[in-house]
């Protein structure tokens, strides 16, 4: 069974070079996996091969004391995101947010790359092969395989982990308007990113797992003080949050903007949907 | 007097009740620990302030949800899911905390370092107890954000990937430096 776990992942058209790396990739996967045992991310939502599934790993030889033997498959799936087939490509990701967005600014795709499993694995043991946070040595053992990571300011996404709403995803916060994260703080962020990826997914026709959905059903809870869908996304694509968000909130909600935002970084979900009730009169 | 929603005794208690309905002595001594871990996070989340009440309202009401109706290991695993889920968070808080000071130069590489070790130190620890679970989508979605956290305590290890939350912040960071 594929190793896989939801998350926001990118889509790519240059492949990283692969010197030096110390990946163990054997038809884009990575060879040997204890099967049936038991990792961090063994629940399906891409819908990509089989044979992209997890990485390999010697099991209990780890480079670093204490950390855990690898377990890899056996898991049941969750969803079945391979429904609408797998990870959207960067060409594609970008007309169906300009087919839902084009009228609130063009859209750009931003610095990303999806990789395939093998690709993935020497890009990160390009920067850390050398040292005991390799991929054998610690990716595989703590986490069975990973999702994405970034550097020099590009995101290096694991094909085999995404879904459809993975390439919008990140696409999206790309496009966000200067002022949106700095204003909003990252948790709200996320879930906005995904309130847009889906109404986006949606009119084309496409489904993917809500990535976030503690933070989503904040977002919904703010939505349904009074603010349009719409009004959300100008102060995402545009700009405004101040106003649109914090002044809102301030006027309307039980608490501060400064509340909600303190709440939501510190992923207290319900505090911070408590401050977000509309205000008694 | 105490206040039967944010008191933590008479809270424990309450939750207690509710979640070790038919468990074996072994069990519900099992579950005890968990409520305990679980119902301490909720009071810090509730804080002090005039809405702790509804906070643990809401918290109550979404563990009656998850826990209601089912057998024995079910209501175990989910309530352990719920307190590796609470580890995690606090975990995650912190590596992007950490990871923010670095970016904005309010810490040191020499300090960096030891903190993320020890917040890896931590991770590893969770990464095995949330490998335990045997529910495929709780791992996969407590995962997900461990993986995000180690990136971010790698981060402040080595200097060199991060997390993608975490170059966001770091893109917005360097823009509204060059504006």
């Amino acid at each position: 069974m594929r190793s896989s776990v939801e998350g926001e992942m990118n889509e790519v058209d240059r492949r990283k070079g692969a010197e030096g790396a110390a990946g163990t990739a054997a038809g884009g996967a990575g060879g040997q996996v204890a099967v049936g045992k038991r990792t961090l991310v063994d629940s399906a939502q891409t819908g990509t091969s089989p044979a992209a599934a997890g990485p390999s790993a010697e099991v209990g030889k780890t480079g670093r004391a204490g950390a855990p033997d690898v377990d890899v498959g056996g898991a049941p799936h969750v969803e079945g995101a391979g429904s609408t087939g797998g990870p959207l490509t960067k060409e594609k990701a970008k007309q169906v947010l300009q087919d839902a967005f084009g009228t609130y600014k063009t859209m750009s795709e931003g610095k990303v790359e999806l990789l395939e499993q093998a690709d993935f694995q020497k890009a990160y043991d390009k920067i850390y092969g050398s040292t005991d946070y390799s991929w054998a040595k610690w990716v595989v053992p703590t986490y069975g395989n990973l999702n994405g990571f970034a550097e020099g300011g590009t995101n290096y996404i694991n094909k085999a982990m995404a879904n459809t709403g993975t390439v919008p995803h990140e696409m999206l916060h790309n496009n966000a308007a200067s002022d949106w994260t700095p204003f909003v703080g990252s948790q709200f962020d996320e879930g906005s990113t995904d309130v847009l990826k889906q109404f986006a997914l949606k009119k084309a026709g496409l489904t993917s797992p809500n990535s976030y959905p503690d933070q989503i059903s904040c977002v919904e809870t703010f939505l349904a003080t009074g603010v349009t869908q719409e009004q959300l996304f100008t102060a995402y694509l545009k700009g405004g949050a101040d106003k649109i968000v914090g002044e809102h909130v301030d006027k309307t909600c039980a608490g501060s903007w400064s509340d909600v935002k303190n709440a939501m970084e510190a992923k207290d979900w319900a505090r911070a949907k408590v401050k977000l009730a509309k205000k008694t009169k | 007097m105490t206040n039967p929603t944010t008191d933590r005794q008479a809270l424990l208690d309450r939750v207690i009740a509710s979640a070790t309905i038919g468990m074996s002595p072994g069990d519900a001594a099992r579950m005890r620990e968990l409520l305990d871990e679980l119902v301490r996070d909720w009071l810090r989340e509730a804080g002090t302030d005039g809405d702790a009440p509804a906070v643990i309202d809401l918290l109550y009401k979404d563990f009656d949800a998850a826990v209601a109706g089912k057998p024995v290991a079910a209501r175990i695993e989910a309530v352990r899911a719920q307190v590796l889920d609470r580890r995690i968070r606090r975990l995650g808080v912190q590596t992007f905390a950490l990871g923010k000071q670095i970016i904005d130069g309010g810490v040191s590489r020499g300090e960096a370092r030891p903190r993320g070790e020890a917040l890896m130190k931590e991770i590893d620890a969770v990464a095995s107890d949330v490998r335990a679970l045997a529910d495929a989508g709780a791992r996969a979605r407590l995962g997900r954000d461990l993986q995000e956290a180690g990136m971010e305590a790698l981060y402040a290890i080595e200097g060199k990937a991060m997390s993608l939350r975490l170059n966001h912040y770091a893109s917005d960071a360097q823009a509204s430096r060059v504006s």
